[in-house]
């Protein structure tokens, strides 16, 4: 008999909470001793070792079916967890992470995970919201599991408590790759192209305080690739939400009867709400520039943004556009709507402009001209686009020095 | 808001600037977006840059703002609107204004990393056209960044005396000396300093600074400073806002705190650099003290043929000559001085004191007797009115010994006047009293004499009353009698008569037994040179007294100013008396109207009597001579006479209480045609 299923028989010989906790040892201390890369075919790793203990003593699956346990014995066992996670060591934590809750599709790990990471947020556990960020950017910032615990930790922390939440405030110090990776998937989750998308208010100003605090946010996740291969970027999204949020806004507010300034659609979007959003969403745009400035410096920020990012955003905004128009000419308010689809155009032209200047812009051959025709096609006539898409990236780096001349 | 054709118009880089600028005011997020936009666009067009860190000072982000200036000074180093930007910045950290905008700049500054700072310094005053501005730059980074001052410290030095003689007819007291002597030389001979200096170098250094520092000192004070009470609480503070200030500099740099002690640091800064040996804080040490070190320094070189050690001495004995003699001339003329001490201030006058007498009348002993014998110093005696008069006098012996020793010695002589000759002196009219003072104590009357001829004219007041005393004393002493008594009531002449004050006996100073030659120092004011005056007049009197044909009218004169300070000159009286008896006769019929005091009137009722000689007296106011003509024809003639004079002297005895100055100023004012013709 090996010493697993000794092990086995002893763990269920144990009552809750003992039996997780001794399961929980267990299993890091079989990667601590199997520690240092495993020979294929000689040697299984320590997953398949304590994959059964895991699944029995963790995640409750048996061949019986999935045991339930009660609401208290659940916070025991995510209490258990994040002890485990804070006491793992960094080189097998993730791998750890990875036997318990990668197993795409299993959405009884799903609901586990995100009650496990919304109670990490509520302590403050930099080991178990790291491991989270980087399961979200492995399975893409956008996927069906990535958004569902996102949605669910909004849930949590912005609409349930939309007031200002310490446990947001002090994220990025805590783990700034899982803001990172959050920020990219809000901004999948609320797209802001639509009246129905827009983010909750008070999201958009933790995302907006996160972004101005610290350039560097933007680029956590742009640092681990070399680690794990997979990377998010927050920027394409938050340079949708300044580009296409001031065009919704503008129209939303213009939607609303002039005297009204009841709340309406269930308090959702309120006029003095849409005006603070347009307001910090200025904030914001300032921040994403601010931040793709600063990876002037750094060398591996080719990934922040890429030219199809801004032409999907160009199709979002002409789409919108065409939208707001039609009701905007109709409400007469077409002067308005004019100025904040310049502002649209303008930010657009910005975010590229720094972006490309900063060297984080990923430009595929004829992308640009592309981008340029498409403009010209879809948008209005603007003279910083204009200026921005016009001039090929190469010779914009190759003038860096010299004086430019203006036409 | 610009119209959209204006716009147009506009170049790519004016017009993101002008839309940051449209955003300014209402929306600070958008303003730098488009800022960092069009930095990303042109990045060398530094108008954007200025612009954005306009943007970040006008929202008073100081961090941002120090870095923007920072990147522009490292990417535009010629563009003259940013060394504009740093020369106020500079210029604001100079000054202690808590104005809002200074203060803003300062944070600028400070938020910039210490290397760039310096750098910017630098780099701004090399800019910097005016001369002024940028030693003052050069100053500031060498205050705050010490290491500078190794690379930089001499080049500004040469910078502001270059600067200084470039500008032709520049006052010893100019704003470029005073940035030299009293903030760069510090700097650049502080401790930690290696700058190679060559003693010629060093030597020049100092010479520019003591003609400075004492220029500076002895500038005439400007206006009224403060009010007496705060005189007397703080005389150091007020002594400084007396001083004028220094053309071309700013207020606060025109600060010179304890210019004496300035100098003295900066000639122990020099003498350090040199080898000189000090003993420690010499300066403040009392002056036998550092006589004596200098006399032990000097003896020291002397005998090791040091020229380093002689040119100490040269130096020191300079800088304390020139202190002691300026402190002991804020004294004596209060014209001049910039000390503080206000024009209320009495001055001080040093005149020669009368050999007073013993029984004996022998001639005064003569003064060239005095002269060809330096080494037996005469004393000064100071009236007790003279508030610390020891210092006075320490000063006034200091600076004779200092000045004898740098006149005597050969080895320094020759130094002491090519010094002496390089400095501007015109403005150093305090200078004058040198001369004047130390030849009269000198005994070199001839010379003080002719050296009173030339201030006198222009003095006024107290001032000219001194001179006139001390030329009157020079011609007693070269026995030019008439002219001293001349200039004798010329002064008292200039008294009004109710101040004629009393003579009083406290006042006397005590005199040095025997006949030797001694100096008196009086205060300034009619109380104490009235009886100088008097005795000056009596003392020329007896002089003549003493030569073979003696008018009546002299001893007469003699008698009436013996009366003012009566009993103390009894046995000069006693004298005349005998020569009366020796004459047998004595005519002076303006007798009764000068001659009061009892004593002497009962000493000639005795001459009237058998004991007494029966001396013929002719003191009636109407001659008995006459008297006896009228009277040949009657008998018993004589008898009447003798009956008027005796009414007479009763009658005077009468007189007693009218007062003896008014009685003795009466005479000088209506006899003095007669007294001068008899001298």
């Amino acid at each position: 008999m090996s010493s697993v299923q000794n092990m086995m028989k002893r763990l269920q010989r144990m009552e809750f909470p003992e039996s997780t906790r001794e399961a929980l040892r267990y299993i890091v201390s079989t990667f601590a001793s199997q520690d240092g890369p495993a020979i294929p075919g000689l040697n299984e790793g320590p997953e398949a070792v304590v994959g059964e203990i895991c699944q029995a003593f963790v995640l409750f699956k048996t061949k019986r079916g999935i045991k339930v346990l009660s609401a208290l014995h659940e916070l025991q066992l995510l209490e258990l967890l994040c002890g485990c996670f804070k006491a793992a060591s960094e080189k097998y934590k993730y791998r750890i992470f990875q036997l318990m809750f990668g197993n795409r599709g299993d959405e009884h790990a799903n609901t586990l995970l995100t009650k496990l990471v919304s109670m990490a947020l509520s302590v403050s556990c930099t080991s178990v919201l790291d491991c989270a960020a980087i399961w979200m950017q492995e399975r893409s910032c956008h996927s069906s599991d990535s958004l569902l615990l996102t949605s669910r930790l909004v849930e949590d922390y912005c609409l349930l408590f939309p007031d200002p939440c310490n446990v947001f405030h002090r994220l990025p110090s805590i783990s700034p790759l899982f803001v990172c990776n959050f920020t990219t998937a809000v901004t999948a989750l609320f797209t802001f192209n639509s009246q129905e998308s827009v983010p909750p208010f008070s999201l958009l100003e933790h995302v907006t305080s996160w972004v101005t605090s610290d350039c560097t946010l933007c680029c956590e996740s742009i640092r681990q690739v070399g680690i794990h291969g997979t990377c998010s970027s927050p920027i394409p999204g938050l340079m949708s939400w300044c580009v296409l949020g001031p065009v919704v806004c503008t129209h939303l507010l213009n939607r609303m009867p002039p005297k009204e300034k009841a709340s309406n659609k269930g308090g959702k979007v309120c006029r003095a709400s849409l005006t603070k959003t347009l307001s910090i969403l200025s904030k914001l745009h300032l921040g994403v520039l601010q931040s793709l400035d600063f990876c002037r410096s750094s060398s591996l920020s080719q990934c922040l943004l890429n030219v199809t990012d801004a032409m999907h955003l160009v199709t979002q905004l002409s789409e919108l556009l065409q939208h707001v128009r039609g009701e905007g000419g109709a409400l007469g308010v077409g002067e308005e709507v004019e100025g904040v689809v310049d502002m649209a155009m303008e930010r657009l032209a910005q975010v590229l402009q720094v972006a490309k200047m900063a060297g984080c812009l990923m430009v595929q051959r004829g992308s640009m001209s592309e981008l340029a025709s498409m403009a010209v096609k879809h948008l209005p006539n603007n003279r910083l686009l204009n200026m921005v898409v016009a001039v090929p990236t190469h010779r914009q780096q190759s003038l860096r020095h010299i004086p430019m001349e203006t036409s | 808001m610009a119209t959209a054709g204006m716009m147009d118009s506009l170049s790519d880089v004016d017009y993101l600037v002008m839309r940051a600028r449209q955003y300014a005011k209402t929306d600070q997020y958008a303003s730098k977006a488009w800022l960092i936009t069009a930095k990303s666009l042109f990045p060398s067009s530094f108008v954007i840059q200025f612009e954005s860190y306009q943007v970040e000072k006008a929202s008073k982000n100081v961090n941002e703002a120090a870095k923007h200036l920072e990147e522009m000074f490292r990417n535009f180093p010629h563009e003259r609107q940013l060394w504009e930007e740093v020369q106020g910045m500079l210029e604001a950290l100079q000054t202690d204004s808590s104005e809002h905008q200074h203060t803003l700049l300062t944070e600028i500054f400070a938020a910039i990393p210490t290397h760039v700072q310096c750098q910017m310094l630098l780099t701004v005053a090399e800019k910097i056209s005016n001369t002024l501005e940028r030693c003052r730059l050069l100053l500031l980074a060498m205050r705050n960044f010490p290491s500078l001052v190794q690379e930089h410290g001499l080049k500004l030095i040469e910078l502001l005396m270059n600067e200084e003689k470039r500008v032709s007819s520049m006052p010893p007291v100019n704003c470029y000396r005073k940035l030299l002597v009293c903030d760069a030389m510090p700097l650049v001979l502080g401790r930690d300093v290696r700058i190679n200096l060559t003693p010629a170098q060093l030597y020049q250094w100092l010479q520019l600074a003591i003609e400075f520092y004492i220029s500076y000192i002895t500038q005439p004070a400007s206006g009224e400073g403060t009010s007496s009470g705060a005189d007397m609480l703080s005389p150091s503070k007020a002594s400084l806002s007396r001083l004028p200030p220094v053309a071309g500099l700013l207020e606060r740099e025109n600060q010179v705190i304890d210019p004496w002690g300035s100098l003295f640091r900066l000639l122990v800064l020099v003498g350090q650099r040199l080898g000189w040996e000090f003993e420690p804080d010499i300066f403040n040490k009392p002056r036998d003290t550092q006589w004596q070190y200098l006399v032990s320094q000097y003896n020291r070189a002397k005998q090791t043929h040091s020229d380093s050690g002689l040119k100490q001495v040269l130096y020191m004995a300079v800088v304390m000559f020139m202190q002691s003699f300026y402190l002991y001339v804020s004294h004596i003329d209060t014209d001049i001085s910039g000390t503080g001490l206000g024009s209320q201030h009495i001055p001080i006058v040093l005149v020669e004191g009368f050999p007073l007498d013993t029984e004996e009348y022998a001639p005064l002993p003569r003064a060239k007797k005095h002269k060809a014998d330096n080494s037996a110093q005469p004393p000064i005696l100071p009236s007790s009115n003279i508030p610390n008069s020891q210092a006075l006098l320490s000063n006034f012996t200091m600076a004779l010994k200092c000045y004898e020793l740098l006149n005597t010695r050969e080895e320094l002589h020759k130094d002491f006047l090519s010094l002496y000759s390089r400095w501007k002196k015109e403005t150093w009219a305090w200078i004058s009293h040198l001369q004047i003072d130390v030849a009269l104590y000198q005994g070199n009357f001839q010379e003080a004499a002719a050296q009173l001829q030339n201030c006198i004219d222009t003095a006024t007041g107290r001032m000219k009353t001194r001179y006139a005393l001390q030329r009157a004393s020079c011609f007693y002493c070269l026995r030019n009698y008439a002219k001293a008594c001349e200039l004798i009531l010329d002064i008292l002449y200039t008294i009004p008569e109710q101040e004629m004050p009393e003579f009083e006996q406290a006042e006397k100073v005590a005199t040095p037994s025997g006949s030797s030659r001694h100096l008196l120092m009086l205060q300034c004011t009619e109380k104490e040179f009235l009886p100088y005056c008097v005795l000056m007049l009596a003392a020329c009197l007896k002089e003549r007294m003493c030569s073979d044909h003696c008018p009546d009218v002299v001893l007469a004169h003699l008698i009436i100013l013996l009366q003012y300070d009566w009993p103390q000159q009894e046995h000069l009286f006693s004298a005349i008396i005998r020569r009366i008896q020796q004459q047998g006769s004595f005519t002076y019929n303006m007798f009764f109207s000068y001659i009061f005091v009892v004593d002497m009137l009962e000493e000639f009722a005795y001459l009237d009597t058998v004991e007494g000689g029966r001396i013929s007296l002719d003191i009636l106011p109407v001659s008995t001579k006459q008297l006896a003509q009228q009277r040949t024809m009657t008998r018993g003639v004589n008898k009447g006479v003798k009956e008027d004079f005796r009414a007479a002297l009763e009658k005077q005895v009468g007189r007693l209480q009218e007062t003896c100055p008014k009685i003795i100023r009466n005479f000088l004012r209506d006899e003095r045609t007669v007294f001068l013709q008899h001298i």
